[in-house]
């Protein structure tokens, strides 16, 4: 194996595009990857290498004609596999869909497609994108740092698979957390863009159309800014995406986080996390003041009752679910997911439409708070990632606890990785910026990653066998 | 709640005729949900009117 793998995709391109890196060698040394290290990791379901193969080449031989398509043109990439990708099983982590095939690709996978990525496969993830530990029906995803350890969920195989370097970048979905929260036990990048920004057209079931996202899943900043450049955009197939300008989302990476206001929400998403947790991203919020940005410390009180607003939003993911969960437990590996889809159904009309005011009023108030700073600062998770056995511990359901709000405030938000905890697992710094300003969050970012770790961080695993 | 409650309860919202079992294991958490949502119902949200309601704020559909 040669040290491309280790690459980023924004080092990765320009070696393509001048001919010095050949997307089939590339693509084949993916597959390879996948095929020595996945036996231990687990982080795809399904791999189709002969396909991979032959997209490579088409790339190849378009990039020799001078036809280069951008950054992605012959980058093995990876899909979640509750994405639909034409002719290829969707099963969403169950054993229900293992057949379940769609003769369409999502609009995530057609744009990332037309840029030339290579798809070289579709990634593990927790049954039907509703849980914390990738541990399934179809198999149990681990920690490329500690492999005794979850790699989150529910993206858990994109984040484990891009972190040991099998592939260069995957798109996720994040309902509750599920981009930045296996991003942050992975030590990469995850970004839950803002709502409406990016097509969920052929994410299957589209079990939460109030929370849901897709977004990028990446080894740095950069890339993650460059997979949002192909991935936003307004698309007619989805009802919830919106019209809104095209940007270059790597444009501002650079202008730095002098004179921004960054907010620091000590209850809340201090309060709930761990103290070593909470040590280490005090630590962040300092380089970033040491970076020129000046520090506020900003309280939402309301956020003490979003618990109980989520907890009304159960019953839209629920009822996709409902004709499985009507046949008991047995239907579902974990069968919490079960649980929560009966009960979900007791909710009433008036229940929902509270929850739903709650959650208004909860945005407003971080409508006032975004006018008093440009972002806000805090701990991605409560902790670091929580051993594999025991899963359905207070840790796995707690898991989304800080990452959730987002999902239902709108804001785009991204998780960038900010050290090791005293057991050598990645921590993850969450920073949530107001709607449509995705380039703001990319850019304070990057400037943390630029001061501190400069960007991806292998683990051993995915150095092992390197030449 | 009684067995028999929640069996109704069930057969009502779910559609489902589940066993003793699932009855039992389903009992802590609808007590837990029934219980979260009197919390709900406590809260002040506001008021009925419809004017009152900060749709016109929602900068998600706003770009």
């Amino acid at each position: 194996m040669s040290d491309l793998a280790m690459k980023t995709v924004h080092e990765l391109a320009p070696m393509i595009e001048r001919r010095e890196v050949s997307p089939v060698e590339l693509t084949r040394e993916a597959l390879d990857r996948i095929k020595s290290l996945d036996e231990r990791l687990h982080t795809f379901i399904t791999v189709r290498g002969e396909q991979a193969l032959a997209d490579a080449q088409r790339a190849e031989s378009e990039i020799a004609q001078g036809k280069y398509r951008g950054p992605f043109h012959g980058v093995p990439m990876g899909i979640k596999d509750n994405i639909a990708v034409s002719g290829w099983p969707t099963t969403n982590a169950s054993l229900l869909m293992t057949d379940f095939i769609t003769d369409y690709d999502a609009t995530v996978v057609e744009r990332l497609r037309g840029a030339g990525a290579v798809i070289v496969g579709k990634t593990n993830l927790h049954e039907w994108a509703m849980g914390s530990t990738s541990d399934g029906p179809l198999g149990t995803t681990h920690n490329p740092w500690d492999e005794s350890r979850v790699p989150g969920g529910s993206s858990g195989g994109s984040a484990a698979a891009v972190s040991a370097s099998l592939i260069y970048g995957s798109v996720g979905t994040d309902g509750r957390g599920s981009i930045r929260m296996p991003s942050a036990y992975c030590g990469v990048v995850g970004l839950k863009p803002t709502y409406g920004l990016v097509s969920r057209f052929g994410e299957l079931p589209p079990t939460s159309s109030n929370n849901d996202h897709l977004g990028p899943i990446a080894k740095d900043v950069r890339d993650a800014a460059t997979m949002l450049n192909v991935l936003a955009g307004h698309d007619p197939n989805d009802p919830t995406s919106i019209p809104s300008k095209a940007k270059d989302y790597t444009a501002d990476l650079g202008r730095g986080v002098a004179g921004l206001k960054v907010g620091v929400p000590l209850n809340f998403f201090f309060e709930q996390a761990t103290t070593e947790m909470r040590t280490l991203v005090m630590k962040a919020v300092e380089t970033l003041a040491s970076l020129g940005a000046e520090i506020r410390e900003v309280r939402a009180p309301s956020l003490e009752y979003f618990p109980l607003a989520s907890t009304t939003s159960v019953n839209e993911a629920a009822s996709f679910l409902l004709p499985f969960a009507r046949k008991g437990p047995s239907a579902f590996g974990d069968q919490s997911i079960w649980e929560r889809v009966v009960v979900g159904q007791l909710l009433s009309k008036d229940q929902i439409s509270r929850g739903a005011r709650l959650i208004n009023l909860i945005r407003q108030e971080f409508l006032s708070l975004m006018e008093q700073v440009d972002i806000l600062a805090m701990p991605t998770t409560i902790s670091q990632a929580f051993p594999i056995t025991g899963a359905r511990d207070r840790e796995a359901d707690k898991a989304t606890a800080l990452t959730s709000p987002f999902n239902f405030l709108g804001m785009p938000a991204i998780s960038v990785p900010c050290g090791f905890a005293s057991d050598g697992l990645p921590v993850g710094l969450m920073l949530a910026g107001r709607h449509w300003e995705d380039e703001l969050v990319l850019r304070v970012a990057y400037a943390y990653e630029q001061a501190t770790s400069g960007g991806y961080v292998a683990p051993a695993i995915a150095t092992s066998g390197n030449k | 709640m009684s067995n028999d409650t929640l069996r109704e309860l069930m057969q009502l919202y779910v559609g489902a005729d589940f066993g003793e079992v699932e009855l039992e294991r389903l009992r802590p958490l609808v007590e837990r949900h029934f219980e979260r949502m009197r919390e709900l119902q406590k809260l002040d949200v506001g008021g009925e009117d419809p004017r009152t309601m900060p749709y016109m704020f929602d900068r998600r559909i706003t770009p």
